[in-house]
C-alpha cells in the first residue's frame, strides 16, 4: 500500500476542500476503499475522513415529503430500524443477504452506491484490463462465469450492490455537492456501462459526494420484493438479483418496476417490460412473459449462460409475490 | 421453473473407527467432515485463467468455503462402537478424513434421486444443476 495522508474535518465544505487537491479520496466505511488499496487498485495519497460530519448519517421522513437517507448512514441501520422496516421493506430485505453484519456495520449508503465492481480481473493487481487502461476485457474469453449477460460494452462486470436495485425500484434519487455546486440526479443516473473513454462504471465527478439518497413518498405506497441468487448461503455478491415493485389497486399492478444487479455492468432495467404490465393482475402467464422481454437480449459469454434461466426465473417469482 | 440452488437439510454419517475413545471428540470430527464435504460438494472450486493459468480466487471472496447458513439443519452421528482388535491393542481406527469421502456423492446421489438430474462434476453449482435440469427434462 502506498503512504497517504489522513484528514478527519469537522464540517463538509472542508472535505470538500480537502477532496480538491491532489489525488484525495474519500473514506466512509472502508469496507471497498481500504481492500482496493491494499490491493493496489486504489493510490490516493491522502484520505479524507468523512465519518467526522455532522448531519450526513441517519434519515428521515416527513408525511407527503418522501424519505430522505443520509449518505454516511450505515447499512445496518437500514436493516435494523422497525420504523423503516414498515416504511420501506425492501431496504431490509435488500440488505439482510448483502455481504456479512461485520461489512453492514462498516459500510455506509453512500459507498455501498459507489462500490467498484468484483471482477476478478478487475480486482488482480497484476492484471491490466481495458477498465483500468489496458486494451482489452480479458472476461469476455477467459473465465466469465460471474460476468455480464446483456448491457456490456467494453466491460463485462456487473453491477454488485444488492441496495442499488431495491433504491431504484423506488425511484430513488441522490443529491450531490461539490466544487461546481449542488446537484440532483436519479439515481440510475449514477451508473454507466463503461465504454469509450468513460472507464468507470459511475458518473460521479471529481471531488463530488453524494450526500443523500431521496425516495419519492408516492414510490413509498409500492409494495415491493428483492430477491438474489448466491453460490452459497451467505456472504457473497448476487450471482443474479432483483427488485421488483408495483403499486397493487384492486388486484392490479401500477407503477410496475423490475431492477436487476449481477446480471450487466449497470442495474438493469427494460422499460417496455415494466410499461407491458401496467394493469396486470400479475398473473404466471404475463410474469413469464415480462421476464422473458427483460431477458431477451441477452448474450451470455460461454460460462455464464445459467444466468439466463435463473434471470428468468427469479424475475417471475419476484413479480409473482406482489399479489400472493 | 428452477434456480439450481440446493440445500442439504439432513445428513446421516455412520462410520466404524473401532473403539470409541472419546464420544464427544469422534462427534465432532465427523460434523466438521460433513461441512468439508458440503464445500467439496456444493461450493468449492478454484478457478485458473485458461490463457495464462493465473488462479483467480486465491481468496476467500471467490474460493467459497461453506459458512453458517450453509451447514445441513441435521446432522445425524453414528458409529459401529466396536474394537478392530486387528488393528493394534486399542482396537481404535482413525476418524480424519472419512466423513468426507462419501458425502460430497451422497449429496450429489441425493439431487439425483430428487430431481433426477445426474451431475457428475463437483461442485454441484447452480450451472451445472441447472444444465443437468434441462438435460433430465429433454429426456424425460
Amino acid at each position: 500500500m502506498n503512504a497517504f495522508s489522513y484528514a478527519r474535518p469537522r464540517a463538509l465544505a472542508d472535505a470538500l476542500r480537502m477532496l480538491r487537491t491532489g489525488a484525495a479520496s474519500a473514506l466512509a466505511g472502508g469496507t471497498d476503499l481500504l481492500g482496493l488499496m491494499k490491493d493496489g487498485l486504489a493510490r490516493p495519497d491522502a484520505l479524507v475522513d468523512l465519518t467526522g460530519i455532522e448531519g450526513l448519517r441517519g434519515w428521515s421522513h416527513a408525511r407527503g415529503k418522501g424519505l430522505r437517507i443520509g449518505a454516511l448512514t450505515p447499512l445496518v441501520e437500514l436493516e435494523t430500524d422497525e420504523t423503516l422496516a414498515k416504511t420501506m421493506p425492501i431496504l431490509r430485505d435488500s440488505l439482510r443477504d448483502a455481504a456479512t453484519l461485520q461489512l453492514r456495520t462498516m459500510g455506509t449508503v453512500g459507498g455501498n452506491l459507489l462500490q467498484r465492481n468484483r471482477c476478478w480481473y478487475f480486482r488482480d493487481e497484476g492484471t491490466v484490463c481495458w477498465l483500468k487502461g489496458g486494451t482489452r476485457c480479458f472476461a469476455v474469453d477467459g473465465e466469465n462465469r460471474y460476468h455480464a449477460i446483456i448491457g456490456a460494452r467494453e466491460c463485462a462486470m456487473v453491477s454488485p450492490s444488492d441496495l442499488v436495485p431495491a433504491l431504484i425500484a423506488y425511484d430513488a434519487e441522490i443529491s450531490l455537492t461539490g466544487s461546481r455546486g449542488e446537484r440532483r440526479m436519479k439515481l440510475a443516473d449514477l451508473f454507466v456501462a463503461p465504454h469509450g473513454s468513460q472507464r468507470r462504471e459511475h458518473t460521479l465527478r471529481p471531488a463530488e459526494l453524494i450526500v443523500e439518497v431521496r425516495v419519492p413518498e408516492a414510490a413509498l405506497a409500492r409494495k415491493g420484493t428483492y430477491l438474489k441468487a448466491m453460490d452459497r448461503k451467505a456472504w457473497s455478491f448476487a450471482l443474479v438479483s432483483v427488485a421488483a415493485a408495483a403499486r397493487i389497486d384492486r388486484g392490479v399492478a401500477r407503477d410496475v418496476r423490475i431492477v436487476m444487479g449481477g446480471v450487466a455492468p449497470v442495474p438493469w432495467r427494460v422499460l417496455a417490460a415494466e410499461k407491458g404490465l401496467e394493469g396486470s393482475a400479475l398473473d404466471d402467464a404475463a410474469c413469464t412473459d415480462a421476464a422473458e422481454r427483460i431477458l431477451s437480449g441477452a448474450t451470455p459469454l460461454r460460462d455464464n449462460g445459467y444466468k439466463v434461466t435463473l434471470a428468468r426465473e427469479l424475475v417471475r417469482r419476484a413479480l409473482r409475490s406482489l399479489v400472493s | 421453473m428452477r434456480t439450481g440452488e440446493i440445500s442439504v437439510e439432513h445428513v446421516v454419517a455412520v462410520h466404524d473407527i473401532g473403539r470409541i475413545v472419546n464420544p464427544l471428540t469422534a462427534r465432532s470430527q465427523v460434523e466438521g467432515g460433513v461441512l468439508q464435504a458440503v464445500g467439496f460438494a456444493l461450493t468449492e472450486e478454484r478457478f485458473l485463467d485458461r490463457a495464462t493459468g493465473r488462479v483467480m480466487n486465491g481468496n476467500l471472496e471467490n474460493y467459497k468455503v461453506p459458512t453458517v447458513r450453509d451447514v445441513p439443519a441435521k446432522i445425524t452421528v453414528k458409529f459401529v462402537d466396536r474394537p478392530d482388535r486387528r488393528a493394534n491393542n486399542l482396537g481404535v481406527k482413525g476418524l480424519g478424513e472419512p466423513p468426507i469421502i462419501p458425502t460430497a456423492g451422497a449429496i450429489a446421489n441425493a439431487v439425483a434421486n430428487a430431481t433426477g438430474a445426474r451431475v457428475r462434476h463437483a461442485p454441484l453449482t447452480r450451472a451445472r444443476v441447472l444444465e443437468a435440469l434441462a438435460v433430465a427434462g429433454a429426456r424425460a
